[in-house]
């Protein structure tokens, strides 16, 4: 694996769209003015980069960027990309048409506050793409395999944990523990999407 | 042992064979115990063994001063260059000539048009994996190197190629024997599965010098190449895996006379990247080759997409 001390590429998190909401949480791990932004996912773990597939639900022009809204079997998420900083990514949800299945992997963006009604999470995309819709089966299985790696590994390792590696400190033992029946209840859309679907 | 138990030990281990000088209050940058803990981490997160992961960790902390290792570990004012004995690739630096003994992870083909350059490859000292290469002017004694073959190489040189990427280069001073003395490098092979984030690098068609590296200048020696550095990322690592020309084609579909032509046509090199991505970022892939860094160069590939297993992740998921 690699060793040298470039600065190593942030691994994408698999996550839920339920989940990246509730990731309201964000720190960075050393005070150096590069180090990277991580969010604290309720399931364990951080995330500075995620991966989500979902369906495209609606796409709106405000001012300057177009937002993407991404629904998955667990809920809602929203990329925003800006005409200045995400220009290709921008002009490409414009011409998108809705309902389309996409791919989007990008970094988790915390925004708003408690005054203002809650803290949101949104997607500031660095790739999107169209997808055909039998990855997306792939993704939701393989973001449900990994969302219960991190759970378990989260009971395991409870006892060792704090502050900002600390998700029941963060976001309460209800937040925590929704997260295992929000797998459950992808799961078993899946399947019966999967029943449903044609074989191919 | 527990795990921290363990990486206490690892701990300890590390800091007994680093000179006291970097250990020091008075060093510019002294070494802390909870640095060399972060760095044993972060290679045991990765997958390195505590077997393994001491050499690893002494080398990221000697990058990290811009020392070479054995300056780190020495004991005196630290020397690097050879003095009839063998070094480690991790011990010398662009500049240095030395001997050293290495099995041939793999050799590549020399670009034909190329008449500088006879040989080309990957060497492992056992520990490091790095480039070589060999001048063809007075080096018709060096045997042709054969993958999986150890050499002694006497009076080689260290250079860094234009990305940084140390290289040990064969010259008319050089001599290579087989050693009897066998390295056993698990050739650098892995396989590994993950999902198409994004590319690294030059992408989809490119121009490129004799040497296989990328130009954007108008270089008249340059010519037209078909690649893919695509990244692959399973949430736990991500790699670079790259793909040739042949296996670029195969991939996407596209030869490279008809991504000239898309070049040519859009006047924009770039085109062809973009149009080969939107069907590939998101599939989920698993690619086997040989792994240097961070990379992987892919000799196979086949796509990942079954779905996993929904009844057994149910049971799993209610289990909790």
């Amino acid at each position: 694996m690699s060793t040298n001390n470039v600065q190593q590429r942030q691994v994408a998190q698999h996550v839920f769209a339920r989940e990246l909401s509730q990731s309201t949480f964000q720190f960075k791990e050393s005070d150096a003015e590069m180090a990277p932004n991580y969010v604290l996912l309720p399931s364990g773990e951080k995330a500075n980069r995620i991966v989500m597939i979902g369906t495209l639900t609606d796409t709106e022009q405000k001012s300057g960027q177009w937002m993407a809204e991404i629904t998955d079997p667990t809920g809602k998420a929203y990329v925003y990309a800006s005409d200045q900083y995400q220009t290709e990514i921008h002009d490409r949800i414009s011409q998108l048409t809705v309902p389309e299945y996409v791919v989007v992997i990008g970094k988790p963006n915390v925004f708003g506050s408690e005054e203002e009604g809650g803290k949101k999470v949104s997607i500031r995309p660095e790739s999107l793409y169209t997808i055909d819709e039998a990855f997306r089966h792939v993704w939701v299985g393989k973001t449900a395999e990994h969302t219960l790696d991190r759970i378990e590994n989260l009971r395991e390792n409870r006892d060792s944990l704090s502050g900002v590696t600390d998700p029941y400190e963060q976001y309460g033992e209800e937040t925590v523990n929704s997260m295992r029946d929000m797998v459950v209840e992808a799961l078993e859309q899946l399947q019966m999407d999967m029943e449903d679907a044609p074989q191919s | 042992m527990t795990d921290q138990e363990i990486i206490n030990q690892k701990v300890e281990d590390v800091l007994d064979l680093v000179n006291e000088e970097y250990l020091s209050d008075d060093a510019e940058n002294p070494i802390t115990e909870s640095e060399v803990e972060d760095a044993l981490n972060t290679f045991f997160e990765h997958g390195v063994g505590p077997n393994e992961v001491v050499g690893p960790t002494i080398s990221k902390l000697a990058k990290a001063r811009d020392v070479s290792k054995s300056e780190l570990t020495s004991s005196g004012g630290g020397s690097n260059s050879s003095d009839g004995g063998v070094s480690m690739f991790g011990d010398v630096t662009d500049g240095d000539w030395g001997n050293f003994r290495a099995v041939v992870v793999d050799v590549w083909d020399v670009n034909e048009d190329n008449d500088a350059v006879s040989q080309k490859g990957l060497f492992s000292d056992g520990e490091e994996t790095v480039q070589y290469l060999a001048w063809s002017s007075g080096t018709e004694d060096i045997p042709q190197l054969e993958e999986g073959e150890t050499y002694q190489i006497e009076s080689g040189v260290v250079n860094n190629d234009r990305n940084g990427n140390k290289q040990i280069q064969m010259n008319k001073s050089t001599e290579v024997s087989v050693s009897d003395e066998k390295i056993e490098a698990d050739s650098g092979e892995i396989e590994f599965s993950g999902v198409l984030v994004g590319t690294r690098g030059q992408s989809g068609l490119i121009m490129r010098d004799e040497d296989g590296q990328p130009v954007t200048d108008n270089d008249q020696r340059a010519e037209y190449d078909l690649r893919l550095q695509l990244v692959m990322d399973d949430g736990d690592e991500s790699f670079v895996a790259h793909f040739d020309q042949e296996l670029t084609t195969e991939l996407t579909g596209v030869t490279l006379d008809e991504a000239k032509e898309i070049g040519m046509e859009a006047m924009d090199l770039t085109e062809v990247v973009r149009q080969m991505l939107p069907d590939l970022i998101g599939r989920y892939m698993t690619v086997s080759g040989v792994n240097r860094e961070d990379y992987i160069f892919v000799e196979d590939y086949e796509w990942a997409e079954e779905v996993p297993d929904v009844e057994q992740l149910l049971i799993r998921a209610r289990a909790l």
